[in-house]
């Protein structure tokens, strides 16, 4: 085993992303005679639900991964049935697993997992107190969405040794992982921080140390347009009508699995507009912040997730997880949808497709032609998107726009490059 | 083998669903169906169709009840499945998936030796209570676990049958085994697709040729064998009664509505012996010869089969074994079309293990069942039969214990 392996952190392990990463290093780790892991968290009350879930999730693991522990457990002449193999995999691997709350725990620590709450200064502060205890030569990893790692490493004295590893929800399950190397990182840092991210069984996507980085700084722009739509049209139509109208838009006519407004109550108002503030904050001369965000903030209509992964009431309320009513800002109540849903294609569908490429090209080829409204915005948001694709090349977060494509394909699952629409219109416009 | 010494009948046969995987309606995270309710339907399914419910005997047989539900003492079952068998002699019966030979042997001999005119013989599983990685653990016992089951895959019986798969291939080519593979899957889904109570029955799969046809993934599971050459794990229960003459006049069932067992083929291997020839089963042959000697007939004679398909390389194997493909033709036989509805040799009409699913103890039983109702009219599948005999192989672990059974209408 190596030697970074034998101590590794998570810090804010009982959170949402930090349990997810503690799952999945504990499944590189059970097997790991000699390896120990802290999780460590303020809120002791989530042991009990970490422990849990860790328990659970680590079993299923075991269970789909038989085959290896057979043979990891050849030697072993008491274990014999699956079930003993299992049983033991699980044991051993909880055995290396310590809850504390206290940092002096991370003494000697050579891999440090940060993914405690998205704010600069407890994160500097927190990350300069591990320091101060973990190994010399410790390397230490942040899960930050958008904040510029060069900041975190000057604020917390961790120059040359920390890397931004941007997970997505869940950390288990979702394979892209956002690898942002700030300037002055040794290549052997770096052939580690990738060598740990592909033992994770990650897509690996480098990203150029700016704020946003390619998943947030793609997805940010579009909502601020998204925004800005809805206020246009709602010249001409009563407000709540238009935010139906431009996430029906991009969800079946961008073939999407969300449109922009689910997808905001998903990952949370208040969410984006931390991130939009955070992006405004380190990006001279942008904004990201919208009054429509901030007046939902406001109103407290947050969005995001109860505890059981049920989406809880934002931009829309959610009735068996799909769209039912829609908040009228000016009633501060929710209203019923709007009947008009824009048809485009279902992207359940689309997914299931075997030739998506060939009906994609000819739906998009239909859509250009269109000159219904919708149709129109749909094209421009299409648009929009190269357009922010291509900007984060020009400005070198992404090195390529295929890197931006893996992101969205797989991060927000989109079903085509950005690029893809137009490849049969080259020519024609 | 002599003849037997006099006629002994089989008649009112009932299957249950085989439910599993394949169905539309399963889902592991919603409570299934308790095997006391697999037991009464069957029972019930029986009964109905005696006029009077002349029952003397009971035979039960499963294979490991014991650790799927934890229960045991089963002959307990049978006054409740069939209340006139209160107070009546009832006995359970285990020989692993060959449990259901086994079970009708049994309730033959009483039948042949006078004892009972009229013997209710059941036979059920139930294995959907546990994960799959988990019940496989639990099958593993139809083969020598102390010795075996350390070295063995994961998923321990495909893994056994694998070995098979693989030395044939060896023998005589992956490329030339794999298509005949294909074909049996896709013949054991056809047929499936017309009997109401298969596991398969909904299967809407586009290309099975394809699926038969997908390359093995050692890694993920294992060497020679995919997923579509294994029968699915079931929940099921099969019943019928077997009679003597007196006795079906007893029941008021027609001999038209029977069967006639003319011959019965047991054999036995030493479970702690590795097979010789991993491309024969020679059990299986030795059985079917005893078989057919007692029924005096020879194997053309045979109008329907129901063989014992755990794998699609067992079913080709089988073939061979019991002389119908010349060895290492196996596959060239299924691709002919022999073995299809209307083939020379019309095989698992029913679906098969394959087709209609494998719970352990429940198989022989069904393949008896669907003999019978293929020569009574009742088949939901049924086939144009010139000839009136017909044969069912019910085997145990790898070849161990075998049971074959000769029927004439």
């Amino acid at each position: 085993m190596e030697k970074e392996w034998e101590h590794v952190v998570v810090l804010g392990a009982a959170g949402k992303m930090g349990s997810g990463i503690a799952l999945l290093l504990l499944q590189e780790i059970a097997s790991m005679k000699g390896s120990m892991l802290t999780l460590l968290d303020m809120n002791s009350r989530g042991f009990e639900g970490l422990k849990q879930y860790l328990r659970e999730h680590l079993r299923r693991y075991a269970e789909k991964n038989i085959n290896r522990l057979r043979t990891y457990y050849q030697e072993r002449s008491d274990l014999i049935d699956n079930g003993e193999m299992i049983d033991a995999f699980v044991e051993e691997g909880l055995d290396r697993v310590h809850l504390v709350t206290s940092l002096k725990e991370c003494q000697g620590a050579r891999l440090i997992f940060e993914a405690i709450v998205e704010d600069v200064e407890v994160k500097a502060d927190v990350l300069r107190q591990v320091n101060e205890v973990a190994d010399p030569q410790a390397i230490f990893f942040t899960n930050t969405s958008s904040i510029p790692i060069h900041l975190l490493e000057e604020l917390s004295h961790l120059k040359g040794r920390l890397i931004g590893f941007h997970f997505y929800n869940p950390p288990a399950v979702q394979k892209l992982l956002e690898i942002i190397v700030p300037k002055g990182v040794k290549d052997s840092v770096v052939a580690l921080a990738l060598e740990i991210g592909k033992r994770l069984n990650k897509t690996i996507v480098f990203s150029e140390d700016i704020a946003g980085f390619i998943g947030n700084g793609h997805f940010i722009r579009e909502v601020v347009e998204a925004c800005n739509q809805v206020v246009t049209l709602s010249q001409n139509m009563p407000l709540p009508e238009a935010i139906c109208v431009v996430n029906s838009v991009t969800q079946n006519g961008l073939v999407r699995p969300m449109g922009m407004f689910q997808l905001i109550d998903y990952v949370g108002i208040d969410v984006v507009q931390h991130i939009a503030k955070v992006m405004t904050a380190y990006l001279p001369g942008h904004v990201f912040a919208h009054h429509l965000i901030d007046a939902m903030v406001s109103a407290c209509v947050k969005g995001g997730q109860n505890g059981d992964g049920s989406q809880k009431d934002g931009f829309f309320s959610y009735e068996k997880g799909k769209p039912h009513l829609v908040y009228d800002l000016q009633k501060r109540g929710y209203v019923p949808l709007s009947m008009e849903e824009f048809s485009g294609i279902s992207w359940k569908m689309m997914s299931k497709e075997k030739n998506k490429n060939e009906l994609l090209s000819s739906y998009f080829a239909d859509l250009w032609t269109k000159t219904d409204p919708s149709s129109r915005l749909a094209v421009h948001f299409l648009e929009n998107s190269q357009k922010i694709a291509r900007g984060l090349v020009e400005d070198k977060v992404a090195r390529t726009v295929n890197d931006v494509d893996t992101v969205l394909q797989n991060g927000f699952f989109h079903l085509y490059g950005v690029e893809d629409p137009w490849k049969q219109q080259v020519g024609s416009r | 083998m002599k003849k037997l010494r006099k006629r002994i009948y089989a008649a009112a046969g009932y299957n249950t669903v085989f439910f599993g995987p394949g169905r539309k309606d399963f889902n592991p995270s919603k409570p299934m169906r308790p095997f006391e309710d697999y037991l009464q339907e069957t029972a019930r399914g029986t009964c109905a169709q005696l006029k009077e419910r002349a029952i003397d005997e009971g035979i039960i047989g499963s294979f490991m009840s014991g650790r799927f539900i934890k229960q045991a003492n089963l002959p307990g079952f049978l006054p409740y499945m069939v209340p006139e068998l209160q107070g009546k002699p009832c006995t359970a019966i285990e020989g692993a998936c060959g449990t259901g030979g086994r079970a009708i042997a049994m309730a033959a001999r009483s039948v042949l030796s006078d004892i009972s005119d009229v013997v209710f013989v059941a036979g059920f599983e139930m294995q959907n209570v546990m994960k799959s990685v988990f019940g496989a653990d639990v099958l593993a016992g139809a083969a020598y676990y102390a010795q075996e089951r350390k070295s063995g895959d994961a998923f321990f019986f495909p893994g056994i049958f694998a070995k098979r798969a693989g030395a044939y291939f060896e023998k005589y080519g992956e490329n030339v085994a794999r298509p005949g593979m294909a074909k049996w899957y896709e013949q054991s889904i056809l047929n499936a697709r017309k009997n109401p109570k298969a596991q398969e029955y909904e299967n809407t799969a586009k290309d099975l040729i394809a699926l038969g046809m997908t390359k093995p993934d050692p890694v993920k599971f294992i060497p020679y064998l995919n997923l579509y050459d294994c029968s699915k794990v079931s929940d099921g229960a099969s019943s019928l009664i077997i009679a003597s003459e007196e006795g079906l006049k007893k029941c008021g069932i027609s001999v038209n509505d029977a069967v006639e067992i003319v011959g019965i083929g047991e054999a036995e291997d030493d479970i702690t012996r590795l097979p010789v020839d991993l491309t024969i089963l020679s059990t299986n042959a030795l059985a079917v010869a005893k078989a057919l000697e007692q029924a005096g007939i020879k194997k053309e004679e045979l109008g329907v089969l129901e063989l014992h398909d755990c794998f699609t390389i067992t079913a080709l194997l089988a073939l061979e074994s019991l002389g119908y493909a010349k060895k290492g033709q196996g596959a060239h036989y299924i691709l002919e079309g022999n073995t299809s509805s209307d083939g020379i040799i019309p095989i698992n009409p029913s679906g098969g293990l394959g087709g209609f699913g494998h719970p352990t103890g429940a198989t022989g039983v069904r393949q008896l069942v669907d003999l019978l109702h293929q020569f009574s009219g009742k088949a939901s599948n049924p086939l144009k039969l010139q000839k009136t005999f017909g044969m069912m192989v019910s085997m145990g672990g790898n070849d161990k214990t075998v049971t074959a059974i000769v029927v004439k209408k």
